[in-house]
């Protein structure tokens, strides 16, 4: 494959719309790279924002307070789940991502439950720890000084015990702390913590209200850094792993680009965590299940496919990411595949949008919890128009792969390590 | 493996795979046609393209695969009801169940044809069951004041209609101690375990019957000729592919689970162990690698040793066979339930090495096989994590 060459225009103010160079391999893989500096970035942006409202509801718990932090956590999921096209082919972020959005979680580990609702992985040791309630832990011969709740501890707890359940950190702790179980099963409702449960002294709901904003506040500040030590992974002209991947052969880096965007519409979104969740009625598969956001978080997912595909990226600013893309390559050599790519997305993500519509709606609103409820066929419908056309994007971003002369989809570290 | 061990994402009950055969550029159809005008002069009398022949051999093999699994399930479908007539004995139900398990390790690489169209794998097998879904669920249908009928598991979620409920029930001592009550509970519990084997004879019975189609086999049966279009993926393709994700989900899902290898601390958990009830797990991998083994080495047909000759690739055949009889081998050395082995250290490296040995085995299917058949692979539910 030898990209066109990409005419030099002195100091690049000739770049216009009319004036347009031949799109390159090299062009993409610069764009994909400015994409995924964006998205952290935005990631970061809206977990500082999310932070600042945390604080204050630590500050001054209130109903006002409590809900101000559930609408920044909601937004800081929006760049985070188009970030997650990212994750599969490029190890860097998938050995760092667990950290910050692993699930399902056994929550009994965080903090206290319903013990008559409450159903947690077997052979979990750790399931019913409540951090929040105790300020150490025996575990087998060792006994875990917890008296002092911070990022580094909570980071330390992640899979303690061996289990995969067992998650300290990351975005779905934050919203099981802002949130709350969801008791609703199937029906109508997400989780109903109230705000008294961070009320420091009298008034304390649940006890160990001072802990629990520890909490709260020592998962947030981990999420930050973890999210800056990713933004710095992609910053242009640095030393970093984006440096690494833009010095190698740019079939290496679509290679990864494409993995990763079928990966993520297949075995992830379509199977992991839509088509579990449907066929077995089962609650405890559904990915955002304290704030029942589950429909957003697979929306915006699916948005980060079509970000990769077509070079763009809406930040949080409005402002516009825009550059070479795959789609042009393709248009550049099938047109009549590019068509077909087009016409799919288009459908893809009508389909996505659909189940957010519906979740959303003024009236007769049914989230992803309600819409997987055993008999409800019109719900499982939406959902499996979804996966059905996740499945069909994935067999185009096959076909593209082909046609760019992608060899063998899976990047080396894909099956790395026993 | 991916860390984010902190997610148990992966998991085997996805079984969304596909490969297309890669012949687009144009010196492969300069090939194709050197090939397809050198064979037809060696071979006049047989115009079969040696894809099609073993395709047509492989379809055959799982139409009797099929059919056993049907006549295992049947005699399943009799035995919990002798049992429920007169519970006293559960060890006859028991030793069916497990016959049909295995009849069903034979063929659950198969993740094409008619078993993707309602998603009766999953109402055959539902796995892994991390957080033990199917006790809950099982527990909420024998709460209902209602009685329990072919109507009932329609509706409800797929973890109830098959094998992994049936195992619950006959294994696992929380419900298996019941039978002898004489209490309305336990003719309930009796009720839905006639109820759900016969429903598992429902769902047997479709797959086998889509597959002995007329409509579907010439329609599959062509694709293997036609090699890759716009549309479809064709039937040789499919077969490496799942013979491939098979193995694939042995070593990273039926072993690796158990074993930790999933998680960052690397600690087992028996729990995750496939058929964990009824010590199954092992006799499960050992069905899979023999059913891979009949499709390189069937003595009655076209096999997959004679169509990588044709390809000019003896010895691979050798290999793979030989990297299975390897597995196999190391296999026989664990004398424990997997679900018990992987918490005894003295069983670690026995284990490792099997687990290792598999992954070889994967290797020469996807770098060896699959380019020697000029077959590119694609995504499968493998990837993502």
């Amino acid at each position: 494959m030898k990209p066109v060459a990409r005419l030099v225009l002195a100091g690049g103010l000739l770049a216009s719309a009319t004036l347009q160079a031949a799109v390159t391999e090299q062009g993409v893989v610069k764009n994909y790279g400015d994409i995924a500096y964006a998205v952290f970035s935005d990631s970061l942006i809206t977990a500082q924002f999310l932070q600042v409202k945390v604080d204050a509801l630590v500050e001054a718990p209130s109903q006002a307070t409590l809900d101000a932090a559930r609408s920044a956590w909601k937004q800081a999921r929006v760049p985070y789940q188009q970030s997650e096209v990212f994750r599969f082919g490029n190890g860097i972020v998938d050995d760092w991502e667990g950290q910050l959005n692993a699930w399902p979680l056994d929550e009994g580990l965080i903090d206290y439950v319903a013990a008559s609702n409450y159903h947690h992985e077997m052979g979990n040791v750790g399931a019913n720890a409540n951090i929040i309630a105790n300020t150490s832990l025996k575990l087998g011969g060792t006994t875990l000084d917890l008296s002092t709740i911070t990022p580094d501890l909570l980071a330390s707890l992640n899979e303690l015990g061996g289990s995969e359940a067992n998650v300290a950190t990351g975005y779905h702790a934050i919203e099981f702390l802002l949130w709350g179980q969801d008791l609703n099963g199937t029906k109508a409702g997400a989780g109903q913590r109230a705000y008294t449960d961070y009320i420091q002294g009298d008034g304390c709901t649940h006890g160990n209200c001072d802990r629990r904003a520890q909490y709260l506040k020592a998962a947030t500040e981990l999420l930050i850094n973890d999210l800056k030590t990713m933004q710095a992974q992609w910053a242009p002209g640095q030393q970093n792993y984006r440096a690494e991947l833009e010095s190698q052969k740019s079939e290496a880096a679509l290679t990864k680009a494409l993995f990763g965007m079928g990966s993520l519409a297949l075995g992830e979104l379509a199977g992991e965590r839509m088509k579990v969740a449907l066929e077995a009625n089962s609650t405890e598969d559904e990915h955002d299940c304290f704030s029942d956001n589950t429909h957003f978080s697979h929306y915006y997912d699916a948005k980060g496919i079509e970000n990769i595909y077509y070079g763009t990226y809406q930040r949080v600013d409005g402002s516009v990411i825009k550059g070479d893309s795959i789609a042009m390559l393709v248009k550049a050599k099938d047109p009549a595949l590019a068509k077909a790519t087009d016409k799919q997305f288009k459908q893809t993500m009508a389909s996505m949008q659909a189940l957010v519509d519906k979740a959303e709606a003024q009236q007769n609103a049914q989230k992803f919890d309600q819409m997987i409820a055993e008999g409800n066929e019109a719900g499982a419908k939406l959902i499996q128009d979804a996966i059905t056309g996740l499945v069909a994007l994935t067999r185009k971003i096959e076909k593209v792969a082909v046609e760019l002369g992608v060899e063998n989809l899976s990047p080396e570290t894909a099956d790395h390590e026993f | 493996m991916r860390y984010p061990g902190a997610t148990y994402r992966s998991s085997a009950t996805k079984y969304l795979t596909s490969a297309t055969k890669y012949r687009s550029s144009a010196n492969n159809i300069v090939h194709g046609l050197v090939l397809v005008i050198t064979l037809a002069v060696v071979s006049a009398c047989d115009s079969t393209p040696p894809e099609a022949k073993w395709v047509a051999a492989v379809s055959k093999r799982i139409g009797s695969d099929y059919q056993a699994l049907l006549k295992e399930s049947e005699t399943l479908a009799s035995s919990t009801a002798t049992f429920c007539e007169q519970p006293v004995d559960l060890s006859p139900a028991r030793t069916q169940w497990l016959r049909t398990m295995d009849a069903w390790q034979q063929v659950q690489w198969v993740r094409f044809g008619p078993i993707l169209e309602n998603n009766d794998d999953w109402k055959i097998q539902f796995w892994p069951d991390k957080k033990n879904i199917v006790a809950r669920k099982v527990g909420q249908l024998l709460e209902r004041e209602q009685a329990i009928d072919a109507a009932t598991l329609d509706k409800a979620s797929v973890v109830v209609q098959g094998l992994t409920a049936l195992e619950l029930l006959l294994f696992d001592d929380n419900f298996s101690q019941r039978y002898g009550e004489n209490t309305p509970q336990a003719e309930k519990q009796c009720q839905l375990l006639r109820v759900t084997s016969e429903y598992l004879v429902t769902t047997v019975n479709r797959i086998s019957e889509g597959w002995q189609d007329d409509d579907f086999q010439s329609r599959w049966l062509a694709t293997a000729t036609t090699g890759s279009d716009s549309t479809q993926v064709d039937a040789e393709s499919q077969i490496v592919a799942a013979m491939l994700s098979q193995m694939e989900k042995v070593k990273l899902d039926k072993l690796g689970g158990p074993l930790g290898y999933k998680n960052r601390n690397r600690q087992p958990n028996g729990y995750f162990a496939e058929s964990w009830r009824s010590h199954s797990s092992l006799a499960n991998i050992q069905a899979n690698l023999l059913a891979l083994a009949r499709v390189i080495d069937a003595q009655d047909g076209y096999d997959l040793r004679r169509l990588l000759a044709h390809h000019g690739a003896a010895p691979l055949a050798d290999q793979i066979q030989a990297q299975v009889n390897k597995c196999l081998s190391l296999l026989s050395d664990i004398d424990k339930p997997l679900s018990e082995a992987v918490m005894d250290s003295a069983y670690k490296p026995r284990l490792d090495a099997l687990h290792q040995a598999v992954g070889e085995l994967n290797s020469l299917l996807k770098s060896g096989l699959a380019p020697a058949l000029q077959i590119k692979l694609g995504f499968n539910s493998n990837d993502g994590d």
